[in-house]
């Protein structure tokens, strides 16, 4: 994935890391002067190509909605790199308004990104005030198309309803098209269909590739589903308590899953076909805290294969195939 | 088969400003002793309505408006405090989705069963209690040290293991477990689940596992009932469910989950989204977003009747 010519990509995190501090009590203070941090993000590198789909998948707190905050410049990385269309967004002279047209984030709950108090249509409109050019006539024309495009159809409905008189998945599509409205290049779309009903997963899940193709997007899809990143991605990096441990292409990635943790998270989910029976690898424990990760590799006290370089080493990304990284000491 | 829960009938609404939203309609259910019944449906269906309901626990602005719910022979809804009190505990026993707004932030977890137990039960003194408490944690899998921590000492899946052992304590012969996992990764859903799997057989439990997720679902239950818009709208054993789905409603929601290990498969959407149920559609509620939707399905709301084969589906298509 790492490839020479950087116009390929719309996309191109390099060594990605965020610490938060921890925020400790006045006594707890005077206790310890040791500052603490939570390593939500560690040395995270990964490209997007232009027009593709990457999924970021893990369980919760492995870093992915920090991950894809950084990538359009919501939060400021503690170190690292992050191109988008060939600009250093951290350092070179980036216009944050030109950002803003260029990158945008789909909150991963649509009940609490849409104001109660604005009809879809002001929702929808708002961008475009800030980030065009565009004139009261045009940009309500805008909106009405998007509208369509969006399947919110008769536009002219939907244009005066409040939130709550949406259902969760047409709340969903307002969601998507506000993201959407002012033709950025790459959108992180965080859990777009976690929250929507399963009836209605298909389709917005649909409407996602159907817009990523017809507007040529590029798109970072973060989600805790796989058969969610199965369906949708070209390309997906499994993260663990902030690191990457496995990165390939979608096929390579279930036909040949190298990680023990990818193994399992594959084996763990659920299968709706009652006639498959398969042998679980679940591993044992939970996930642990991520401000004293675990010594060496960080899946070492749940990995089955443990052995005693594991607690000791960290492991590289390594690529094992073309396109296809692994880190484990196993290979 | 013995039935342990039979409903007939049973109507539930809640009373709101904004009107009556009839969450469960005219709906009756045999729940066999020692099955395990899947109650899939998406969110909104009724499914927790209709949990509360058997609990006994449903509250204002939520009013049953007819039915009855028997249990062992026993009319839970017309029965008054301390004969439902006795029933919850012992004889049914509840796990919610969220642990974490069951337990008591500020109590340690041997108080909670410490107070579970001798609530529910006659002559039983704290020491008693706290016997069952050590092997109720055994059982689920933590050591009993940790009956001394407090809720949130504990992650995501091990105050699930605790709501488990709680509802377990008192060794109740129907659990009713509404979206046990949903709040868990898939790691530990899967631990949880396995977890509920060697319980049930281990005290020879009746269960009603309440989700949205037709995977969980494939994998727990030995019969399936499908919820849409507050009524059952098919209802047969898991294999054939999944193998040969009736009711439009249930073949669209089985065609469009992605599958990993079958990813080339074209997923079908639902088109539309579901109903209000302020104003839920004439005749069969699903017509609106149904592709085989004739005259018929406009007027006339169809029950859900035994078919041919032995499967009850609610649909005039058969
Ligand atoms: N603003 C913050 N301050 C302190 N810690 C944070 C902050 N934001 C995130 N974290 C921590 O960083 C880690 C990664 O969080 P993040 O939200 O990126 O995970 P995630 O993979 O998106 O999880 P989920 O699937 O639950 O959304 C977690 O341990 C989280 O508690
Ligand atoms: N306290 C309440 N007041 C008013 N309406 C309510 C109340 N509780 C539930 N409802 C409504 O009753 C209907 C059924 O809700 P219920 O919680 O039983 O659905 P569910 O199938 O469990 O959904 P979910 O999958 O989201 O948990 C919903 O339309 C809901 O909005
Ligand atoms: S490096 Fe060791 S502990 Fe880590 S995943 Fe590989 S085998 Fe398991
Ligand atoms: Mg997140
Ligand atoms: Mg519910």
């Amino acid at each position: 994935m790492h490839a020479t010519f950087t116009d390929e990509f719309m996309v191109s995190v390099e060594g990605l890391v965020k610490y938060f501090p921890v925020q400790k009590s006045f006594i707890s203070q005077l206790i310890s002067r040791k500052r603490e941090y939570v390593h939500a993000v560690d040395s995270v590198s990964f490209q997007i190509r232009k027009g593709k789909i990457h999924a970021l998948v893990g369980e919760s707190g492995s870093g992915k909605t920090t991950t894809g905050k950084v990538t359009v410049g919501l939060i400021e990385p503690t170190s690292g790199k992050v191109v988008i269309d060939g600009r250093d967004i951290f350092k070179d002279e980036v216009d944050r308004r030109e950002l803003r047209k260029k990158a945008q984030y789909i909150f991963q709950d649509p009940n609490s990104s849409l104001n109660p108090r604005m009809k879809v249509g002001q929702a929808l409109e708002e961008p475009l005030i800030h980030l065009s050019d565009a004139t009261k006539q045009e940009r309500k024309e805008i909106v009405m198309k998007m509208l369509e495009d969006v399947n919110l159809s008769p536009a002219a409905s939907f244009y005066s309803r409040y939130p709550h008189e949406l259902s969760g998945g047409q709340r969903q599509r307002v969601v998507i098209a506000r993201a959407l409205i002012i033709q950025p290049k790459y959108v992180v779309a965080d859990e777009p269909v976690a929250m929507v009903d399963a009836s209605v997963r298909a389709q917005i899940m649909d409407l996602l590739i159907t817009m990523q193709k017809r507007l040529g997007l590029t798109i970072l899809l973060i989600t805790h589903d796989l058969a969610v990143a199965s369906y949708m991605a070209d390309t997906i990096s499994v993260m663990y308590l902030g690191k990457i441990v496995e990165q390939g292409s979608t096929e390579q990635i279930f036909s040949n899953p190298l990680h023990p943790y990818t193994n399992a998270l594959i084996s763990s989910v659920p299968v709706p076909d009652p006639k498959v029976k398969r042998e679980k690898q679940i591993p044992h424990g939970e996930v642990p805290s991520a401000i004293r990760p675990p010594e060496g590799c960080r899946f070492n006290p749940r990995c089955p294969y443990r052995f005693d370089r594991c607690t000791r080493e960290v492991p590289e990304l390594l690529e094992l195939e073309e396109g296809h990284f692994v880190s484990c000491f196993l290979y | 088969m013995e039935t342990i829960l039979s409903i007939r009938n049973l109507s539930v609404s809640y009373y709101t400003d904004e009107g009556e939203a009839r969450a469960i309609r005219n709906l009756s259910l045999d729940v066999e002793k020692g099955e395990t019944l899947g109650i899939v449906g998406e969110s909104g269906s009724g499914k927790s309505t209709l949990a509360l309901a058997i609990m006994g626990l449903l509250q204002p602005p939520a009013r049953v408006k007819t039915g009855s719910i028997y249990y062992k022979g026993r009319n839970i809804l017309s029965m008054q405090g301390e004969e439902i009190r006795k029933l919850r505990g012992k004889e049914i026993a509840m796990i919610f989705q969220d642990p974490m707004t069951s337990l008591n932030p500020v109590k340690k977890i041997r108080d909670h069963f410490i107070e579970y137990i001798t609530e529910h039960m006659e002559n039983i003194d704290e020491h008693k209690a706290l016997e069952i408490a050590r092997k109720m944690m055994k059982s689920v899998g933590i050591s009993e040290e940790r009956l001394d921590d407090y809720p949130h000492q504990f992650s995501g899946g091990m105050r699930q293991r605790v709501m488990i052992a709680l509802a377990l304590a008192l060794n109740p012969n129907l659990i009713l477990a509404d979206e046990p996992t949903t709040a868990l990764d898939v790691l530990v859903e899967a631990q949880i689940l396995e977890l509920v799997k060697r319980l049930k057989n281990e005290f020879s439990l009746t269960l009603i596992l309440i989700t949205h997720n037709m995977g969980v679902v494939a994998e727990m239950a030995d019969r399936v009932a499908v919820m849409y818009c507050g009524r059952i709208v098919e209802l047969s054993k898991t294999e054939e469910l999944y193998k040969n789905p009736k009711h439009p409603y249930t073949k669209g929601l089985i065609e469009s989950i992605p599958l990993l290990y079958n990813r080339s498969r074209k997923l079908v959407s639902i088109p539309g989204h579901p109903p209000d149920l302020r104003n839920i559609p004439s005749g069969c509620s699903f017509h609106p977003r149904c592709p085989y939707a004739f005259d018929k399905c406009m007027n006339v709301e169809p029950e859900l009747e035994k078919k041919e084969d032995g499967r009850y589906v609610a649909c005039h298509l058969y």
